[in-house]
């Protein structure tokens, strides 16, 4: 069954473009990551499905109501954390969290204690005083507290530190496992890799590609820069995947398309003095991979 | 209505309350523990009848402007213009926060991402704000009627009643007004337009007596329809301007909600 089903969703704002004839489906229990680089119109989407924005063409429903005419439904069992976070700075993170529990009298809060002990939350101080770290924890509280059906995620780990973002992670995988479902955009590729079965691909408006995750995999990028002790010859990197940017005896600049192992094997021959390995930007990744989008 | 709403609303204004009720009955006192002296001095009558008509019309807010009796001073000095300015610009600030501000804080997002609609969100806030209304202009009227006994001025309670129930049915009006304002454009445009329409119906109202031609639009000014002195001296409340005002309020809340019901709320 689709909990999200997006028919040909078009959204402008006047003349500039949000979303343009974007359908996709995400089935109940799985994890669908929603990936694209900044402006691509992730935001827009969630803001459709949520009824913040109305779309100018298409038709989406969630859990099987519409999302223009049966707004209040969809929103009956959604957990939302938005990208940009804005919270009433006099309320203390308690006070946030009954005013909003309030507005669900019939589905308690029955996460909130567990989710508190786990982000290590002090709900007595008042918002405007947190941390960007600590806010997005209280907003992932609020979302996940009530044990949602269907979760929305637009950028959730932004300014969580590794180790919360490995909890968020498992709590998301938790409620997977009750059979939820979670719609999860993102423009960081390895936050999608780590949690999500398959990835919807947008790119200026228009949805590019659906793909399992091992595939995305596949065409990661990566930039390694590596300094050896030995001299090394050029030609040890004829590898399928692998092109040398920049290369001295000793120094080497590699871009890594796909799978970085047989990179690694040729350095562990020699006697490596440094290296930096940086994933490459969506941006990039989109470019090399997806191209243009053709309007 | 959503009564989660409404509490925190009122919670949330108690203290912008507390201060408005002190400083309009700070104001109030001053008003009528002066009036014994200014009545009682006939310089004072003397000066009075030199000035301008112009400048008594607009103290007045239009029309005639008796400052010798009691409800005439305190229409004149209190009623008429100052207190619906200080209560009116709360008012506004009020109206514009329903959404605009929400809207401009970022917070509209998780608020409207919860199972509520629209418009229950919007008649909430209207009926959080109402009662706050509600309670300024009863403390204001309760106020001036203690004040008055306690100075030995005469203002009828049945004209304090009356005046109340004009003032209130025209701050409701104001309120929605201001709610649309806020639903069609960014807080502090709203904000600018609710207070250019506020001047501009007092000048045109106060203009009217001085100008034949102005006069032809008065109509168009609100304060045609607010006549405290009135209201006061009669002590009988005039139902056509309640209704008036109210039918008003009904109308540009109805309009707000419209443009509501279908707003974007765009992402800050």
């Amino acid at each position: 069954m689709a909990v999200i089903k997006i028919d040909k969703l078009t959204k402008y704002y006047g003349a500039s473009r949000g979303v343009e004839d974007l359908s996709l489906e995400v089935k109940q229990g799985e994890i669908f990551g929603y990936l694209g680089p900044n402006g691509a119109g992730k935001t827009t989407t969630i803001r459709c499905l949520l009824g913040l924005i109305f779309p100018t063409g298409g038709k989406a429903t969630v859990m099987g109501h519409d999302i223009v005419h049966e707004s209040f439904k969809v929103r009956q069992n959604i957990g939302y954390i938005p990208g940009d976070l804005n919270l009433y700075p006099k309320m203390t993170g308690e006070e946030l969290l009954e005013y909003f529990s309030r507005f669900r009298p019939d589905k308690p809060a029955v996460l909130k204690d567990d989710l508190v002990t786990r982000f290590d939350l002090d709900l007595t101080r008042k918002t405007k005083e947190l941390s960007r770290g600590n806010k997005q924890k209280l907003i992932i509280i609020l979302a996940l507290m009530h044990d949602p059906d269907l979760l929305i995620l637009d950028e959730p780990t932004l300014g969580l530190d590794p180790l919360m973002q490995k909890e968020f992670y498992k709590v998301l995988r938790e409620f997977q496992a009750r059979g939820k479902t979670v719609f999860l955009s993102s423009h960081i590729l390895p936050d999608v890799e780590k949690t999500c079965e398959r990835v919807g691909i947008v790119k200026e408006g228009k949805l590019v590609a659906i793909e399992d995750v091992k595939a995305v995999e596949t065409k990661k990028i990566r930039h390694i820069e590596v300094t050896f002790l030995d001299t090394v010859k050029k030609e040890e990197f004829d590898i399928d995947g692998v092109s040398v940017i920049q290369a001295n005896d000793h120094e080497f600049k590699l871009k890594v398309k796909g799978k970085i192992d047989p990179v690694i094997k040729v350095m562990a021959k020699h006697q490596v003095a440094d290296t930096i390995i940086e994933h490459a930007s969506l941006e990039e990744i989109f470019l090399e991979f997806y191209g243009e989008v053709t309007r | 209505m959503n009564l989660n709403l409404i509490y925190r609303d009122i919670k949330d204004r108690r203290v912008s309350m507390f201060m408005m009720s002190m400083s309009v009955l700070l104001y109030a006192l001053v008003i009528i523990a002066i009036y014994p002296v200014f009545a009682g001095n006939a310089a004072f009558a003397q000066i009075f009848k030199q000035y301008p008509k112009a400048l008594l019309s607009l103290l007045a807010g239009g029309g005639n402007a008796d400052f010798f009796s009691p409800a005439g001073f305190l229409s004149i000095e209190f009623l008429s213009l100052w207190w619906p300015i200080i209560v009116g610009a709360y008012v506004m600030t009020l109206a514009t926060a329903i959404v605009a501000k929400e809207i401009n804080d970022g917070t509209m997002d998780v608020l409207l991402s919860q199972p509520l609609e629209r418009w229950k969100l919007m008649t909430s806030r209207l009926a959080a704000d109402v009662t706050l209304i509600f309670a300024l202009d009863a403390v204001t009227m309760v106020g001036i009627w203690l004040f008055a006994r306690a100075y030995a001025v005469e203002i009828s309670t049945k004209g304090l009643f009356a005046t109340g129930i004009l003032a209130l049915s025209m701050f409701i009006f104001l309120e929605c007004l201001s709610l649309f304002f806020g639903m069609i454009m960014d807080r502090s445009k709203a904000l600018i337009t609710s207070i250019t329409v506020f001047i501009g119906s007092h000048l045109l109202n106060a203009l009217s007596d001085l100008n034949k031609t102005v006069a032809k639009f008065r109509w168009m000014s609100f304060f045609k329809y607010y006549k405290p002195a009135a209201a006061l001296t009669t002590g009988e409340v005039p139902w056509k301007d309640v209704a008036l005002f109210l039918g008003l309020a009904a109308a540009f809340a109805i309009a707000a909600y419209i443009a509501f019901r279908r707003k974007d709320i765009p992402a800050t």
